[in-house]
């Protein structure tokens, strides 16, 4: 048997590819905020659904206090497996830049979490999903940035966007971890520049395509 | 519910840290802490060295089926594997499980805590299950490795009673937001999250500096915890 670190399998797990981009602040202000009819209601994609609905259906403490008055403009989103059980829920945050629409998921606890003693779960690390929404035919279209490209464009000095190098106990990996902690207008100028480029995207039809249910 | 009530009501600091302050290259063992301990609303938490600890040895199992080309632990790893503790309590059926390490710095001995297992205990069959009938593993609400933050405390011993002294996050943030402390953070005030984001050798430095500030290191917010059998 071949025995690993608990810290290095940790490590291994931390920040596992697969979630587009990433960041600690918003792409938004409130004002910035728009609605869109065609969003709202049950969608099927991969292997399960996800459903669209009024922020309203949230309970008012879930929601950070300075955005309570805004809750008419933002949605709750809810990821659901095909047995029915629920996978994660979040705040979904529409806006537009440039031509493009985006979305920025920002987590919520769903019920089986809610029961985690709270000192315990206000370690983790809430960070904001950001992805692009195409509006096609009576398909939506949901399409996170390609995994590691923002970071390798910061690895090789293409763009200058803030972020924070992430240590581990162990300082083992080299390679370290980034968190984007660009600012919300940092962030709008970058998804200005690379919001219609193609190569930045991951184009996975099958993955990123949601089909209406109802 | 020792560390468990206090955490709650907020008194072992909320302004969490992105990088950890205790690395391989700081970590101390204090055995002082093992043990059951008892808060005043009487929930037990345990403290263990990891090495020798269930989790260590169901680690041990997991990894014995995983990746066979995985490399062995290097000498980091191992220090720190023999120098930190596990501390788990049970709150709403659900047992927890966090990585408690220690550091000294200036005389001071620091504890950071992270997060690194939930477990829904209800999920279990009780052992009058035939055993012809495979007993569901508890479902993990919170999975090693999810991304997270560390928090830190001043530690003292005192009369046998294990004391933890948490950063004054009022007092901290306040510094934080004067800029009279130089320590990278960040602030969303739409979201009302504050995390530090400095480095392990810039919050050495801080934690050095700042060790014997009872401003920063507030005495009121104490969490106290008494030794307890079972």
């Amino acid at each position: 048997m071949k025995k690993i670190s608990i810290f290095v399998f940790a490590a291994l797990l931390l920040f596992m590819p697969g979630c587009g981009l990433l960041t600690l602040h918003p792409i938004f202000t409130p004002g910035e905020l728009i609605l869109d009819n065609r969003l709202q209601g049950k969608w099927k994609a991969g292997g399960g659904y996800t459903e669209f609905e009024p922020a309203t259906k949230v309970a008012m403490d879930e929601i950070p206090e300075k955005l309570r008055p805004f809750v008419n403009k933002f949605y709750l989103c809810t990821r659901r497996s095909d047995d029915g059980s629920t996978g994660s829920r979040d705040l979904a945050f529409l806006v537009k830049i440039g031509n493009n629409y985006f979305i920025d998921m920002y987590p919520l606890q769903t019920e089986e979490t809610k029961r985690l003693d709270e000192f315990f779960s206000s370690h983790e690390l809430k960070m904001h999903t950001i992805s692009k929404l195409e509006f096609t035919n009576r398909n939506i279209k949901l399409t996170g940035f390609k995994d590691n490209y923002v970071e390798d464009l910061i690895k090789n000095r293409e763009v200058r966007i803030r972020h924070s190098f992430v240590s581990s106990p162990d300082e083992s990996d080299k390679e370290k971890k980034i968190v984007i902690t660009a600012s919300t207008k940092e962030l709008q100028a970058f998804l200005l520049k690379y919001g219609d480029r193609k190569e930045a995207y991951d184009n996975n039809e099958d993955h990123n395509t949601y089909r209406k249910i109802n | 519910m020792v560390l468990l009530l206090a955490m709650v009501t907020g008194l072992f600091s909320c302004i969490n840290s992105l990088n950890p302050l205790i690395t391989y290259g700081n970590v101390e063992s204090f055995d002082a802490a093992t043990g059951l301990w008892k808060d005043g609303d009487g929930t037990y938490i345990k403290i263990e060295r990891f090495r020798n600890s269930s989790i260590e040895r169901e680690f041990n199992m997991q990894t014995k089926a995983g990746d066979k080309n995985a490399k062995p632990p290097s000498e980091e790893e191992t220090k720190l594997e023999n120098n930190v503790y596990i501390l788990s309590f049970n709150k709403n059926n659900i047992q927890h499980y966090m990585i408690l390490s220690f550091a000294r710095l200036n005389d001071h001995l620091f504890a950071q805590l992270e997060p690194l297992m939930a477990r829904d205990e209800s999920t279990k069959m009780n052992d009058a299950v035939p055993a012809t009938q495979k007993k569901p593993a508890p479902v993990n609400l919170w999975d090693l490795g999810k991304d997270h933050t560390y928090s830190f405390a001043k530690v003292e011993m005192n009369n046998g009673q294990l004391q933890f002294i948490p950063l004054d996050e009022d007092y901290l943030e306040g510094l934080l937001d004067k800029g009279a402390v130089a320590i990278p953070f960040e602030k969303d005030d739409w979201f009302s999250t504050t995390l530090i984001t400095a480095s392990p050798d810039q919050l050495e430095k801080f934690f050095f500096k700042y060790g014997s500030d009872e401003k920063v290191f507030n005495k009121k917010h104490t969490l106290v915890l008494k030794p307890a059998a079972l």
